[in-house]
């Protein structure tokens, strides 16, 4: 048997092992010679030379000892069983191990939805895992045990077995029903969370830009300032109208916070390009376009604090992130969220203080533009640097309140659909 | 390999004159053929500029290839980043060069180039053309038995078009911007400006040009597919007795036709927008210090019409696979496919309810709420087609005698994917699932298993599978089931974990996930998966040293290696242009009859009438192939047309 391949096979074994043995010190004066500079090219040039001939060398003693037909080693295998066993055992193993590892990284997954329609979501993904996990074993099963049982025999003959069409009824039907419900309660729950929000939401609007997120407030009047995306620049981020009087007691705040048990309006908007508001706990995403304010409305249902004592975790803390991709630093949009009660929530609220800046209208700030357009792995770094500049706090509590009930009524009216 | 198939391919090789014997002395041999065919043939006319369907498919599939080895290093490279997003990748430096930093980290506009052209080569150069391309190609005029396609110069125009269009987006990878870096999706405004980003640049100009010279050749490819199927089946191939593969191959034509030129126009109108101060994607824009002129266009209307191709496109790219697993299942389980007709119904059902499912990619793009009520019931209505079609194959393998061939391995590998990735499609039709879903990891686990990774089983079943009609050797049936099991054990667990991390929300096309609490805690799943990835990496290449040294040294291959029903099997081993030597066989049955009572041998080949069923039966690889209905053998003439 040896005879047969000798010739051939010795001499290939040979050279895989001599060029292995080559590129090993190569290796090792590759990674000293790391400023070598051209020494360095060329030991790469031949490091990379020296990795395909040992590439090829090995597919080439590999097929020489697979497909020695006139002395095969393994001629005694019978093929046919053995990848019907592996395929056995490979489909028993890994549904074992997708399961397995479905419970196992649990703790990875995201808590318990922190709103009230995300409650729902869960449920209803529960649901669909539940369904599609009986579908995937089920099918699975049967694929195993078709692969054992029908593998190929000499003294078998296969079932000549063209249609069924009562069988092949029953399967159409089948999942039709399922997927019937299935669309039901996701239609039902799509229903709710797109309905109109209620007239008393708390209002947040969050544009996205690169590559952070401003937050504003409607502030003492409850009502958003007009802004026109040509009056942008570096010390007026959103292009507040100053002319409008109502944006002048607007807040910019570095982070979001949102009472507990109050529906919570995200007005959305995008200042360059796509942006996506991606709030993870509480199941919330909308994309942020330029040109087409959007929303989405939800209940936050547990506050910070409470996350922290049922997570057991101290630092925990929500997060706004983004979506969808918007150039280099997409992965780097973050706000903390931090959910309170109503009583936190207004003492916070006023303590922040107006975007606007009387005395610097006009005049052009020394900016940091270049800073906030720029690439910073520390979003919350430049966030502060940006918000809470003017320390103007005119309106006294009492005028807040006034403006408050005048600004619900004009809400109602603006409240306008997630539609373009 | 069943020890039948075995023997027939040493009775062949070892008689070789038996595969030709039926076609007389004055032209057994395909050069000769090819003299007769064409006498003006030279090497520049037969495999460059050839106008021969199967030329024009090994074109295909080479070019496919070659743009798959592109798109997979790509996916190495960044699964390196994601894996150990902070160590030195100084060596890298020769190969990317600047875009590794001088401390060894590499750039994350980068990370994105790599991630966009990774999905762009894949779907479109690899899946669709390495794919479609390919296999339409070559089986459409063999299974149908027409000598060529309709129009010969049309196609190969289409593959010129594609060689172009391929060599632009491959160049587009070495310029100093970049290559497009805004997703495969490339959604305005990102990709519209070039303040944005840097591959916003001359790299998306490159793409977008790259695209028109692709959709031009994959129209010109499909209507000549469509063509070729309605008009050129030989006599007796009825509509209803083609093959599923045609089946698959027709429809996903007409998909193609209806949906590319959407494509097209939305190209178009961000060539427009990027270069002449059109406004159709653009509204609103403060970028770099300056905020632009256009006004009133919508980044919507983009995902619209990309979507409206891109999510046909999905299923441009699966439909071929699923009619090559439909053939392969059939020939390797000796048993017919199971529910012919609703076979056919599922996929026509496939075909149009995909032109309707589009905007679920959409659901929180903040388009209005009720179109999300309606996409999602049309989208889940898609797997109902979807699940027949799985519980077919099922039902084939039920009672078959089934031989674990490397295509029937790789077929069955796709069934698995089918189900295990085409499940997670029901979470994400359901427009309030996609809330917390959408763009997450969960939508890579997704369509990498049910899109990608069954494609591309696909694709392997349809080359091991129709290899030795392609070259007319035979590939190492061994090294092919190390091909299939490391893919198979690499695919799972690349794409499995993914879902995963989905469940706990990490965003796709994230450089690094050190920026987000809920992202953390992954770092061993994103090593693990990297090192499945590179393992399933050095499985293709087996597969690849197998092909191209099949190519040139294979064992030759018998007539009909799979004992097959199918025409393409009665041509010779390497049939020349114009595929039989002599008349074109004339069919009398469907292509499944395998194992059918009253016959001694486990196939029948479509050619055979009922009245010389006997006369084949007794030694079907001499039998003659042409016969009329009344199991006359037909003397073979040499004339072609």
């Amino acid at each position: 048997m040896n005879q047969h391949f000798s010739p051939g096979l010795n001499m290939k074994l040979k050279a895989l092992a001599v060029s292995c043995a080559l590129s090993l010190p190569l290796l090792a004066s590759a990674a000293e010679a790391d400023s070598g500079g051209g020494s360095m090219d060329l030991l790469m040039t031949g490091l990379k030379v020296l990795l395909l001939v040992t590439v090829v060398l090995s597919l080439n003693i590999l097929r020489m000892v697979l497909n020695l037909r006139s002395t095969d080693p393994l001629q005694n295998i019978n093929f046919n069983n053995l990848n019907s066993n592996i395929m056995v055992g490979f489909i028993f193993v890994g549904l074992a191990l997708g399961i397995y590892f479905s419970f196992y990284f649990q703790p990875l997954y995201l808590p318990e939805a922190s709103s009230i329609h995300g409650m729902e979501i869960d449920k209803m993904f529960n649901l669909t895992l539940i369904v599609t996990g009986i579908v995937v074993v089920i099918t699975h099963l049967f694929l195993l045990y078709f692969v054992y049982k029908y593998r190929w025999s000499d003294n078998r003959r296969a079932l000549y077995y063209p249609d069924n069409n009562k069988l092949e009824m029953m399967w159409t039907i089948a999942p039709a029903i399922v997927l019937t419900v299935l669309v039901l309660d996701g239609t039902k729950n799509w229903n709710a969370i797109m309905q109109p929000p209620p007239a008393d939401a708390i209002e947040i609007e969050l544009t996205g830009k690169q590559f952070a997120w401003n937050i504003r407030y409607a502030g003492a009047d409850n009502e958003f300032g007009k802004t026109n995306f040509r009056k942008i620049s570096a010390e007026n981020e959103l292009g507040f109208d100053w002319e409008d009087a109502a944006g002048k007691d607007d807040v910019m705040p570095g982070e979001i916070y949102m009472p507990v048990n109050k529906s919570v309006l995200l007005k959305i908007r995008a200042r360059d390009v796509l942006h996506s508001v991606y709030l993870p706990h509480f199941r919330v995403k909308m994309d942020a376009v330029p040109g087409m304010p959007t929303q989405f409305c939800f209940t936050p249902i547990k506050t910070t604090k409470e996350m922290r004592a049922k997570l057991g975790n101290e630092n925990f803390n929500y997060e706004l992130a983004c979506t969808e991709v918007c150039g280099r630093g997409h992965f780097s949009m973050k706000r903390t969220v931090v959910v309170v009660t109503e009583e936190e929530y207004n003492e916070w609220l006023r303590k922040q203080k107006p975007y606007f800046k009387p005395a610097e209208t006009t005049e052009s700030v020394a900016s940091d533009a270049l800073a906030t357009d720029s690439l910073s792995t520390q979003p919350d770094a430049f966030s502060k640097s940006d918000t809470q500049a003017a320390p103007d706090e005119k309106t006294s509590k009492a005028k807040k309140d006034k403006l408050a009930v005048a600004g619900k009524l004009k809400k109602q009216a603006n409240s306008l659909l997630t539609s373009n | 390999m069943s020890s039948e198939t075995l023997d027939v391919r040493e009775q062949v090789s070892a008689h070789p004159e038996a595969l030709h014997g039926h076609h007389g002395e004055d032209h057994g041999h395909d050069h000769h053929e090819d003299e007769f065919e064409l006498p003006e043939v030279n090497f520049i006319k037969k495999y460059i500029f050839s106008t021969d369907h199967k030329v024009i498919a090994k074109q295909f599939l080479i070019t496919g290839i070659l743009m798959a080895v592109v798109g997979i290093v790509l996916s190495m490279l960044f699964r390196i980043q994601l894996a150990w997003p902070d160590h030195n990748m100084s060596y890298l430096k020769p190969l990317l060069g600047n875009w590794i930093s001088e401390t060894g980290q590499m750039d994350p506009e980068f990370y994105l180039a790599m991630v966009t052209m990774h999905g762009t080569i894949m779907v479109f150069f690899v899946l669709t053309a390495g794919l479609s391309g390919t296999f339409s190609n070559f089986l459409i005029p063999l299974q149908l038995g027409a000598r060529d396609m309709a129009s010969g110069f049309i196609n190969m125009l289409s593959y010129w078009f594609f060689f172009l269009s391929t060599v632009i987006m491959f160049s587009s990878l070495f310029i100093s911007t970049g290559p497009a870096s805004g997703g495969w999706v490339i959604y305005p405004p990102l990709s519209a400006l070039p303040q944005a980003m840097s591959g916003s640049g001359l790299g998306m100009t490159m793409w977008l040009m790259s695209m028109a010279f692709f959709i031009v050749s994959s129209l010109l490819g499909a209507l000549n597919y469509i063509a070729t199927v309605l008009n050129m089946r030989t006599r007796g191939m009825s509509m209803t007795r083609m093959p599923l593969t045609m089946w698959a191959f027709f429809l996903t034509a007409v998909i193609g036709t209806l949906s590319f030129p959407v494509l097209f126009s939305a190209a178009l109108l961000l060539i427009f927008d990027r270069s002449f101060g059109t406004s159709f994607y653009l509204s609103d824009i403060y970028i770099a210090g300056k905020a632009l002129e256009n006004s009133g266009g919508s980044p919507i209307l983009f995902q619209h019409l990309f979507w409206f191709l891109g999510h046909p496109e999905v299923y441009i790219v699966l439909l071929p696979a699923l009619g090559m697993t439909s053939e392969i299942i059939s020939t390797n389980s000796r048993k017919p496919i199971f529910g012919y007709r609703a076979m056919i119904g599922s996929l026509l059902g496939i075909a149009f309810l995909s032109f309707i499912v589009w905007a679920h990619h959409m659901f929180v793009t903040g388009m209005n709420p009720f179109l999300g009520t309606v996409f999602m019931l049309l989208t889940l209505i898609i797997a109902v087609p979807s699940a027949v079609k799985t519980f077919n194959y099922l039902a084939t393998m039920w009672m078959g005698n089934i031989r674990f061939t490397n295509a029937m391995l790789f077929s069955i590998g796709l069934v698995s994917l089918f189900i295990t990735g085409g499940v997670t499609g029901i979470f994400l039709g359901n427009a309030a699932l996609d809330i917390p879903l959408h763009d997450t990891y969960f939508v890579t686990a997704h369509f990498h298993l049910v899109m990608g990774s069954a494609s591309a089983f696909g694709f392997f079943a349809g080359v091991y599978h129709w290899f030795p009609k392609m070259f007319g050797k035979m590939m190492s049936e061994r090294l092919g089931y190390i091909h299939f099991w490391m893919t198979f054990i690499s695919v799972y667990c690349v794409f499995f974990p993914m879902h995963f991390m989905g469940m706990a929300g990490v965003p796709r096309r994230y450089y690094a996930a050190s920026t987000f609490d809920f992202t953390q805690g992954f770092s061993d799943m994103n090593a693990f998966i990297t090192i499945a990835a590179l393992f399933g990496f050095v499985g293709q290449l087996s597969f690849l040293y197998n092909f191209f040294y099949s190519i040139f040294k294979g064992e030759t291959a018998p007539q009909n290696p799979w004992n097959s029903n199918t025409l393409e099997w009665t041509t010779p081993v390497n049939p020349g242009h114009g595929n039989w030597p002599g008349e074109i066989p004339s069919v009398y049955r469907w292509p499944y009859d395998y194992s059918k009572p009253g016959v001694n041998n486990d196939y029948l080949p479509q050619h055979v009438p009922d009245a010389a069923i006997s006369k084949w039966d007794a030694n079907p690889a001499q039998a003659a192939l042409l016969y009329d209905e009344n199991g006359t053998e037909l003397k073979d003439t040499p004339a072609h047309h």
